[in-house]
């Protein structure tokens, strides 16, 4: 991000179309949302003038990035909505578990300025929304000139890569499943509540009938190599009876220590430990859960 | 004032300002550098301690992360444009009444955030106040007192 200030070009699309034409062109330029992820990146020391590339492409004035729309079965978020404005639709439309991982991004003036958009594709590992939308099946429509295609948030984001854009595509929308849980969950592990990054965070969802987990979705941020959840893991769990038994409990959670990747560091080893303690936490909880059920 | 870059008009504190300089300039440092607006202070710059804070179309942000760029047209209030609002007063009394900071570098933040909180919500509990000021550091005095303070202006503000 080094470039004289004085050369940068500020372009401003108002519409979708205009914005992908432009971004098709100067494929190399920065999408800027809210920039609260781009811009302490770019204050460079002490200067006091942020240093963008010479191309920047402002989304804050594209409309259709940001639209709320609502269905029976789902909920569409533009992608350039604040965090602050997503939560205003309120706790009982938004499931809960995304509701809280959007809650403990950042203070109140960061989540004005943040967008869901930008917290997805700036795919730092340890951002909050990340898990919460993977665990609840969210998928993101991503547009180009030449169309557009559908991505589950696993597939946009695997491991520590960066997020599967090709060039000149643009995050336009997140689709969330309005399906019901009975039990969802998130939690971020922090050195602080707000405006602190998450050490390792985690979003759980389950959904239990007549005493049988019908289904049981987890996923954390943060670990090495970054955003993991695993189906396989999951399906160990489903179908079977609650509340889940010790001996289930334990296999599942040796399984998931085989899979994560063994720590290069100290605080890779607390991340790993954490997690493990996290998916145990969660399934007492869940048990706890389905008595009262 | 730096001469070269883009020419901006926005609104301060419902004024009208022109102003030319780079797209990179941070919003603090227009303010605060370029416009005489000191009671918006830079701390961390990177969206953390909250001394920084303004109202930017109505919504509370970190100065320090907005570049020039996105100045267009936008309506900055300061806490110099805040104290002739109503809203402000019983907030500005009960904190001169009851001092809750020491060196002060944090209270423009804090006071920023309190009434951008009681424009929406004008009797907060407890807990809106503590969220509410999450995104404001402060290393002396430390919240509880600025706690208090927050909560107190309720009776004042009915009687005003």
């Amino acid at each position: 991000m080094k470039a004289e200030h004085t050369q940068v070009k500020i372009y401003r699309p108002r519409v979708l179309n205009g914005l992908l034409r432009l971004y098709s062109k100067n494929p190399e330029a920065l999408l800027f949302a809210g920039g609260t992820e781009i811009v302490p990146e770019a204050a460079s020391g002490k200067a006091r003038e942020l240093a963008f590339p010479k191309k920047v492409i402002y989304l804050g004035n594209v409309a259709e990035l940001s639209k709320i729309s609502r269905s029976q079965r789902y909920l569409d978020i533009g992608a350039c909505l604040s965090i602050s404005r997503i939560l205003s639709i309120g706790r009982h439309i938004i499931p809960r578990v995304l509701f809280e991982s959007l809650r403990s991004l950042g203070s109140p003036s960061i989540r004005n300025l943040a967008t869901l958009g930008g917290n997805i594709c700036s795919s730092a590992p340890t951002n909050d929304s990340l898990p919460a939308l993977c665990a609840i099946d969210a998928q993101l429509e991503l547009k180009s000139l030449s169309g557009s295609r559908w991505l589950p948030v696993s597939n946009f984001i695997s491991g520590s890569e960066a997020p599967n854009l090709k060039p000149g595509e643009v995050l336009v929308r997140i689709r969330i499943p309005l399906e019901e849980w009975d039990y969802q969950v998130f939690r971020k592990v922090g050195r602080r509540r707000t405006s602190a990054r998450s050490i390792i965070n985690f979003a759980g969802t389950a959904r239990f009938a007549k005493g049988v987990l019908e289904s049981f979705h987890f996923s954390f941020g943060g670990l090495e190599p970054g955003l993991f959840r695993s189906r396989a893991l999951e399906a160990e769990l489903e179908g079977g009876k609650l509340p889940v038994p010790a001996k289930e409990v334990n296999a599942l959670v040796a399984d998931l220590q085989e899979r994560l990747k063994p720590a290069s560091s100290i605080k890779g080893f607390y991340k790993r430990a954490t997690a493990l303690r996290l998916v145990k936490w969660f399934i007492g909880e869940l048990n706890q859960k389905s008595l009262e059920f | 004032m730096p001469g070269a870059g883009i020419k901006l008009k926005f609104f301060l504190n419902k004024e009208n300002v022109f102003i030319q300089c780079p797209p990179g300039r941070r919003l603090v440092d227009i303010l605060r550098n370029d416009l005489g607006q000191k009671q918006v202070r830079e701390g961390c710059g990177k969206g953390e301690c909250g001394a920084c804070l303004v109202l930017m179309d109505g919504s509370l942000v970190n100065s320090c992360l907005i570049p020039a760029f996105r100045l267009v047209d936008s309506e900055i209030v300061t806490l110099e444009g805040l104290v002739k609002e109503k809203i402000f007063a019983g907030v500005k009394k009960i904190f001169a009444e009851i001092q809750p900071f020491e060196c002060g570098c944090c209270a423009p933040g804090m006071q920023m955030a309190i009434a951008a909180l009681k424009m929406q919500n004008p009797n907060p509990t407890r807990e809106e106040i503590r969220e509410a000021l999450s995104g404001n550091i402060c290393r002396c005095a430390g919240y509880g007192t600025a706690l208090e303070g927050s909560k107190r202006p309720r009776k004042d503000s009915r009687k005003g």
